[in-house]
């Protein structure tokens, strides 16, 4: 009994007798290869496969056998037939065309996976050099195995006889096919009794499939994903979209044909190697054979083409923006004196740098840009001065204009409110204070006060120094004060929140502290503690004893020569 | 070597006619693959099939013959030819050449 083989040709089932299939398909093989010169090549070859389809239809047997298949070949001819017709010599025509090598992992001369004798094959030097080049690779930095396990997932296997051929550079004729054919029964066996081929033949078989789909679903999503935001980038970048991000400045410089050729180089630059990525897995998942040369050549110089483009372009914009800033009058820093009509004892700041000076005669100087300074609204409200950097009612995303600092020289003041990222420096001095710092504000005062009551919100924090007879912290979500430096009497900190409090003082200390808060005192006062929720209290003059202590201990626990 | 030159020039003849040939079995009516084959073969104009699809191939591409798919009882689908107008100009030319050249010939042959 022979064994039999199904196969499909123009489109319907045959039943071939082994030897019958292995002559048909060294045949197709070799007139697949004849005609690879003309466009119409594909139709020609279905026209024969069809004819073939026909015969075999004709022959109404059900397993076509060899004889058969032999006799259509001799009516069809062979290839040197079909040349010797076409009046160029079989051999000449063969020179004719470019016997192009291509990459395949050779599976004859494999000692992994082939990947070392298929670079062989291909730049037409001995294997040997790969093996070496890789082992030393990976030894040094591991990057070798890495690279051959990714060869191996990438490159195929050359299976075929006309693969094979075309892995090693060789005319695909019939000659050829049929020398090949004789040498793979030759050395066939002794090959497959290797160990390590037969597990690398395993692993192929069961995981290689899995590792290939990975690595191509990944390639896939990081294209796509890659492809689609530089996309919607670039589109937004096109049609106008820096004007409602970016300063008028900017925006002036990212609208002309200068920016427009900036982003499409970017773009392309962004986009040609996540085009490759895009066919490399589209040949690990689906099979196809997109990444050829000519495809990686294209995408290859387009990269390099967009990427020395965009550099050029890209850095010459930016350029171009920084001395649009810098060159905008409204950027130009000088310093103006503001007027009030009222007088005031209060100072609220909403995103503005207050600097207080202790001065009997009152002045306001705004300090900074002219643009900062034209944002700056100034007015008194019940008693109380109040200080708006307009800019914080955004107009563009990317807007940035510095803050303005202002300098007030004030003999004295009991209420401080800050917003929004103001910064506070300077000296009070008088009866009473209040300060309030919200949303991440910074104080760094120097005091000299009866009373303070600070209340911190909203991750701001406060530096304080001088002295207070008593003081009132109230800290939330994540405050921070640092009052080590102003020496109270009696003070009374309550922090929750993950805030931290440091306080000095002498004689009486009330804390409570929640939620992870943690106070360090010092000071030497008695401290009455409410705490809860992993809050701590640390006493810091007694941290100290015990750590001028620590030596004294030590000594005893480990050697103790004096004992 | 005189048999061999005497197969060469069987071979050139049969190939310079095969193009005129197979149009000429076209225009009779629309042919599909096999019957071309057929014909050709007993006219022994033809000796090896595969030589046959370049050329129906190169035709179709310079306009001169046109085909349509139609379904067959048994096996795939078959390409019917058929000449276009330009093929049929194109065959009348040839056919006019051929009377010239078979007067000639006839008349060396004499």
């Amino acid at each position: 009994m022979k064994k039999t083989i199904s196969i499909t040709i123009g489109n319907t089932p045959f039943h071939l007798e082994e030897d019958a299939y292995a002559a048909l398909d060294r045949y197709l093989d070799s007139v697949r290869a004849y005609f690879t010169t003309d466009s119409d090549d594909q139709e020609i070859l279905k026209d024969i496969e069809s004819r073939i389809a026909e015969r075999f239809i004709e022959s109404g047997s059900k397993t076509i056998t060899l004889s058969q298949v032999e006799e259509i070949i001799k009516d069809m001819g062979t290839v040197e037939q079909l040349a010797e017709a076409n009046d160029e010599p079989a051999e000449m025509d063969q020179k004719k065309r470019k016997t192009v090598r291509t990459l395949f992992r050779d599976p004859d001369n494999a000692i992994v996976a082939g990947i070392s004798s298929g670079l062989g094959h291909y730049f037409n030097i001995d294997p040997i050099l790969f093996r070496v080049l890789f082992i030393a690779l990976t030894l040094t930095s591991g990057i070798g195995i890495i690279l051959y396990i990714i060869l191996w997932i990438v490159v195929p296997e050359a299976q075929t006889a006309s693969q094979k051929l075309s892995m090693r550079g060789n005319p695909i004729n019939l000659n050829s096919m049929r020398n090949m054919a004789s040498d793979a029964i030759r050395d066939g066996v002794s090959k497959a009794r290797n160990p390590i081929r037969r597990s690398v033949k395993f692993i192929e078989r069961n995981f290689l499939g899995f590792i290939r789909i990975c690595v191509g679903i990944t390639l896939g999503i990081i294209s796509f994903g890659g492809i689609l935001a530089a996309t919607v980038a670039a589109g937004m970048a096109l049609s106008g979209y820096p004007v409602i991000l970016f300063d008028p400045t900017v925006a002036a410089v990212l609208s002309g044909p200068l920016f427009f050729a900036a982003a499409i180089t970017l773009y392309a630059a962004i986009v040609a190697p996540l085009a490759f990525a895009g066919l490399c897995a589209s040949d690990l998942l689906f099979k196809t054979s997109k990444v050829t040369k000519a495809n990686s050549l294209l995408l290859l110089s387009v990269w390099f083409v967009s990427l020395v483009a965009a550099g050029v372009l890209v850095t010459s914009t930016v350029f171009r923006s920084i001395e649009a800033v810098s060159n905008d009058p409204r950027s130009i820093r000088e310093t103006r004196a503001l007027e009030v009509s009222e007088a005031f004892t209060k100072i609220k700041a909403k995103d503005v740098h207050v600097k207080l000076v202790r001065g009997d005669q009152v002045r306001i100087e705004a300090e900074g840009q002219k643009r900062s300074i034209e944002n700056l609204n100034v007015k008194i409200v019940e008693g109380s001065l109040v200080l708006e950097n307009k800019e914080t009612e955004q107009e563009c995303l990317f807007c940035y204009t510095p803050s303005p600092q202002v300098i007030i020289t004030v003999p004295t003041v009991s209420e401080v409110t800050l917003e929004n990222s103001s910064r506070l420096s300077g000296e009070v001095s008088g009866q009473s204070l209040s300060l309030a710092l919200l949303n991440s504000s910074t104080a760094d005062l120097n005091l000299t006060v009866q009373g303070l009551d600070a209340r911190l919100e909203n991750a701001s924090r406060a530096s304080l120094s001088g002295t207070a007879t008593f003081s009132t912290s109230t800290l939330r979500n994540g405050s921070r004060i640092e009052a080590q430096m102003l020496k109270t009497e009696n003070a009374v900190v309550n922090a929750t929140n993950g805030s931290r409090a440091e306080i000095h003082a002498t004689k009486s200390l009330s804390v409570a502290a929640s939620n992870a808060s943690r106070v360090e005192y010092a000071g030497g006062a008695v401290a009455e503690k409410e705490l809860s929720s992993g809050s701590r209290i640390v006493d810091l003059d007694e941290e100290r004893r015990k750590e001028e202590q620590g030596p004294d201990i030590a000594p005893d626990a480990s050697d103790s020569p004096a004992n | 070597m005189k048999e061999n030159s005497i197969s060469l020039a069987h071979a050139q003849m049969r190939k310079g006619m095969l193009e005129f040939c197979t149009m000429l079995i076209i225009e009779k009516g629309e042919a599909y693959v096999s019957d071309l084959l057929k014909k050709l073969k007993e006219a022994d104009l033809i000796v090896v099939e595969g030589t046959l699809y370049p050329l129906l191939s190169r035709l179709k591409s310079q306009g001169q013959l046109d085909y349509s798919w139609e379904e067959s009882k048994a096996g795939p689908p078959r390409k019917y030819y058929s000449l276009t107008s330009e093929g049929r100009k194109s065959l009348q030319e040839m056919k006019e050449i051929w009377k010239e050249l078979a007067q000639s010939i006839n008349t060396l042959l004499k």
